[in-house]
């Protein structure tokens, strides 16, 4: 006889033997026991979890001769011929293949023949989800009350596409993925009937690969068995799946963790050099990253020990922040959804191992929320001593740790969050935002009565936000009315829209055509500039464009009162009618 | 045709068939997964060859009785080979196999099914072959072969054994290159880089014009560095206008800009597709920042997409020489503000 790939040369045959799903298993034996077999069963569930097994093994124990108990005694004629598949009463139908009316028709007019041998007729429909509607609906009446001797068996992975009605009208098993630790299990036995060594290492990459799947799992084991003369080694299986030794994943997940493009880049080289299939690779890096988050959240998850040593997964999950992780998550994750269908599949890996690294070099929210996240981080211990501080000097962050709370905050918190490098960490940042945008000598601004003492690198950067500008609006507006009475009504309805640097956009209402061009004849424009300059400071750049809808347009503003008594220490204080006289 | 044992790049999955063969435990069904060119289709045949041979020694076949001269000749008669009747496989080709599954063999041996391009089957006709493709008559092998595996439904890939054809290393690529085409083996060590492990798309290089291709591409982006709109909007019509093979000039710039990338974060010349032209790539890199090759490779990837897909070529040129011609050197400072 030829040869039988494992999968079918070990598919079981009693109840007793079939892996993982024994929620169903014992359901049936006890039905088959009591003799309270029904007339239509649905069986779902992902491939190689045993649907069409299962389904054989019902049909022969319900036809066993010689049965003793709920097991099939697989000796008896009526159960060889069902293993052989040349049993009369055992029908299997592939619905993929016989999807139409009339097959089902056709299976309509047989169902009422009396069984040849046995006590049923079994229907085993496989792969049902394929028939068509018309199918389905010519099957109702029969599966509903079928002759007495009769037996459906409808196998499906997608119990979805199949219609209610032909749902409610079955008893429903749904079949589990199987537990890697049972895969393990039944490898082990089907390798030993084999006669095939298995490493304990191979055994459980196998069953990691077959995702739930036996059939997966012993097909993997078939082919070791092939590659390695009888002998498969976890090297062995790696080859096969094209998978990389769990090494090699957590030196990425190390490089990640520490944000190191260069090394990630050349391990990725060494890959390549290897012949390893990157695709592959960008797969097991996402479930690997998968499997530290696991273990970051939820510490000692089990999940982490498919992957071999947990320490190590233990470590990459410590070195990593849990929103970089979520981020190299998704970038990997649609890395590999895109080297799928690229031609250049090692190319995309390298560019999203760069994202992965470096988050600076991306715009998306993600990386931004990232960074901000960060930031937060490093000025949450500021906040709180600020709100008290604000009224002797917002603006003047060199003098905070100068004060005797600051101090004491410094020493609450040992080790690398100092306050003093936040500081230093955070100037910088303010300083590397300002660089574009400051020019020599313009430091000084509107309304900063004491730019110098405020300190000038926080100056810079607070300077020119949208709200100062809208402060301000009311002033400029009233110089440009004095100045140049003609041009100001161009400019009632315009407003400041956005700052850059020294670069002012204002807007004016959709449709004004008219007043914008107005405003954009280069001598009312070099005049704004100027005005601009004289009001905030040299160097201004306008750039004027439509809004939509409304903006709220800022009024001329007295110097708001709380502002006063800000920066001059004092209270309210409240006249009483007809004081005037007695107070000048 | 080739034998086994000649095949390039794949030794570990050559053993396995050999092994196979010899040991009489031959699978009912394969799946030979791999990019394009790799080596699929010629595996494929050479293991059809060595499973119908009558004389099969080390398990390959012996390329002189008269089986292995009709699959030669592709006249076996128990030999089919099936391939997408216009873009997919459809059920009725499934049905077809079905029905001359259950004959017996015409010359005694085993009746081999070359199915190509797996994946275009519909899904009426995978679903049809799943229980033929589990369970067929003894001596039925069935050989798929798919360079998008991932698009085949997880009952098909479970039932089969998954061979994964891996890019060719390398080395081996160049040296397999210098005994098929003898070329120079700088060249041939060019191609091999170019090609990502594709023997296929190292041969196409190889006769095309992939060094005037290569100098288009660099010389490409130099301009568009310091292209204005004006510029890019003539270099895209140009472009659409002249040449046939956009999508080759396209994947030609991604490498292009990739080795200034790879340049900038490693700095390792063995890194690089282009080895011999570190000095450019070196100067070049000067002149962009990480976040913008990243953001110029992203762009070309997905206009490629779009052209693949059948957009406008000029359009789409203009709309990625726009982006390149006014982000990749920094002018974009005011973007997102």
């Amino acid at each position: 006889m030829a040869y039988l790939a494992l999968y079918r040369e070990w598919r079981p045959q009693t109840f007793g033997a079939i892996v993982g799903q024994a929620h169903i298993t014992r359901t049936l034996q006890n039905a088959v026991e009591a003799g309270r077999a029904g007339h239509a069963y649905l069986f779902c569930g992902t491939r190689g979890t045993g649907k069409t097994t299962t389904a054989k093994v019902l049909a022969k124990a319900l036809n066993c001769a010689g049965r003793n108990g709920p097991e099939p005694c697989n000796l008896c004629a009526s159960c060889k011929a069902i293993t052989e598949g040349l049993s009369v009463d055992v029908i299997e139908v592939d619905a993929a293949s016989n999807r139409g009316i009339d097959e089902i028709r056709d299976l309509r007019e047989k169902v009422k023949f009396a069984p040849a041998t046995g006590q049923f007729r079994v229907y085993i429909i496989d792969e049902v989800h394929m028939l068509t509607n018309e199918a389905f609906n010519a099957l109702l009446k029969t599966l509903e009350e079928p002759p007495r001797h009769s037996v459906f068996i409808l196998a499906t992975t997608e119990p979805h596409k199949v219609p209610l009605t032909i749902l409610s009208r079955c008893q429903r098993f749904d079949f589990r993925r199987i537990a890697p630790g049972e895969i393990v299990g039944r490898l082990k036995e089907v390798a030993a009937g084999a006669g095939i060594e298995v490493e304990e290492d191979a055994l459980r990459l196998i069953a990691r690969a077959a995702e739930g799947g036996l059939r997966d799992a012993l097909s993997i084991l078939d082919q070791g068995a092939a590659l390695g003369e009888m002998r498969v080694t976890a090297g062995i299986v790696h080859d096969i799946l094209g998978t990389v030794r769990a090494d090699a994943l957590s030196r990425m997940g190390g490089h990640l963790a520490a944000g190191e493009a260069g090394p990630a880049l050349r391990l990725v080289g060494e890959l390549t050099g290897m012949g390893k299939d990157l695709r592959i690779f960008a797969r097991e890096l996402a479930a690997y990253l998968r499997a530290v988050l696991l273990e970051k959240i939820s510490p000692g998850d089990p999940a982490g020990e498919a992957w071999g040593d947990t320490s190590v997964i233990a470590r990459t999950a410590v070195e990593f922040s849990e929103q970089g992780l979520i981020r190299a998550i998704d970038i990997m994750a649609g890395a590999e959804r895109e080297m799928k269908w690229s031609s250049l599949p090692g190319v995309i890996l390298e560019i999203a191992l760069v994202k992965a690294c470096r988050r600076e070099v991306t715009s998306d929210l993600s990386s931004l929320a990232e960074r901000v996240a960060d930031i937060e981080e490093k000025l949450k211990n500021f906040i709180p001593k600020r709100a008290v501080e604000t009224p002797v000097d917002e603006t003047a962050p060199l003098k905070w740790e100068k004060l005797p709370g600051r101090r004491a905050a410094a020493q609450d918190i040992p080790g690398e969050t100092s306050p003093l490098q936040e500081r230093g960490t955070a100037t910088e940042t303010a300083a590397a935002g300002a660089k574009l945008r400051r020019e020599p000598g313009q430091s000084g601004g509107f309304q900063r009565p004491d730019p110098v003492a405020a300190g000038e690198i926080a100056e810079v950067a607070r300077e020119f936000d949208l709200d100062k500008i809208k402060a301000s609006w009311g002033n400029i507006m009233g110089m440009l009315r004095k100045e140049r009475p003609p041009l100001y009504p161009n400019f009632i309805k315009a407003v400041p829209l956005h700052v850059g640097g020294r670069r002012l956009t204002v807007g004016f209402p959709e449709g004004e055509e008219l007043v914008k061009e107005m405003a954009e004849r280069s001598d009312n424009k070099k005049y704004f500039e100027d005005l601009l300059g004289k009001a905030l400071g040299e160097g201004w750049q306008v750039v004027y464009k439509y809004y939509h809808g409304e903006v709220r347009i800022p009024v001329i503003q007295p110097a708001p009162k709380d502002d006063i008594s800000r920066r001059f220490g004092g209270g309210e204080i409240t006249l009483e009618d007809g004081s005037e006289g007695s107070l000048f | 045709m080739l034998f086994m044992r000649e095949i390039a790049g794949h030794g570990q999955i050559v053993r396995t068939l050999l092994n196979a063969v010899l040991n009489e435990r031959v699978a009912h069904a394969y799946l030979f997964a791999g990019p394009e060119g790799v080596g699929k289709a010629t595996t494929a045949l050479a293991f059809a060859r060595a499973l119908l041979c009558a004389r099969p020694a080390a398990g390959d076949a012996c390329g002189e009785c008269r089986e292995c001269r009709q699959v030669e000749h592709a006249n076996h008669p128990d030999f089919n080979y099936v391939r997408p009747g216009g873009s997919s496989i459809k059920i009725e080709q499934v049905r077809e196999i079905q029905r001359k599954v259950t004959f017996c063999s015409y010359q005694g041996g085993r009746k081999v099914y070359l199915i190509e391009q797996a994946e275009t089957m519909t899904a009426e006709a995978v679903n049809c072959l799943l229980k033929t493709l589990e369970e067929p008559p003894g001596g039925t092998v069935f050989i798929m072969l798919s360079a998008f595996p991932q698009a085949l439904p997880p009952t098909i890939l479970s039932r089969c054994q998954q061979y994964i054809f891996k890019p060719i290393p390398g080395h081996e690529l160049t040296s397999s290159l210098i005994k098929l085409r003898g070329l120079a083996r700088e060249e041939a060590r060019l191609l091999a880089a170019f090609s990502g492990g594709s023997m296929g798309k190292a041969l196409a290089y190889a006769t095309g014009s992939f060094q005037k291709e290569r100098a288009a591409a660099s010389g490409l982006a130099a301009a568009l560095r310091e292209a204005g709109v004006l510029e890019a909007l003539e270099m895209a019509e140009k472009l659409s206008k002249a040449r046939e093979n956009i999508l080759n000039l396209l994947e030609m710039l991604i490498c292009w800009y990739r080795d200034i990338l790879i340049w900038r974060e490693t700095g390792e010349e063995r890194l690089l597709f282009s080895p011999d032209q570190v000095a450019t790539v070196k100067r070049e890199a000067g002149h962009y920042e990480t976040g913008r090759l990243v953001e110029a490779i992203e762009t070309i990837e997905e206009i490629k997409n779009k052209i693949y897909g059948n957009a406008n070529t000029r359009l789409a040129l203009e709309a990625l020489f726009l982006r390149l011609a006014g982000g990749i050197n920094g002018a974009r400072t005011d973007r997102g503000g």
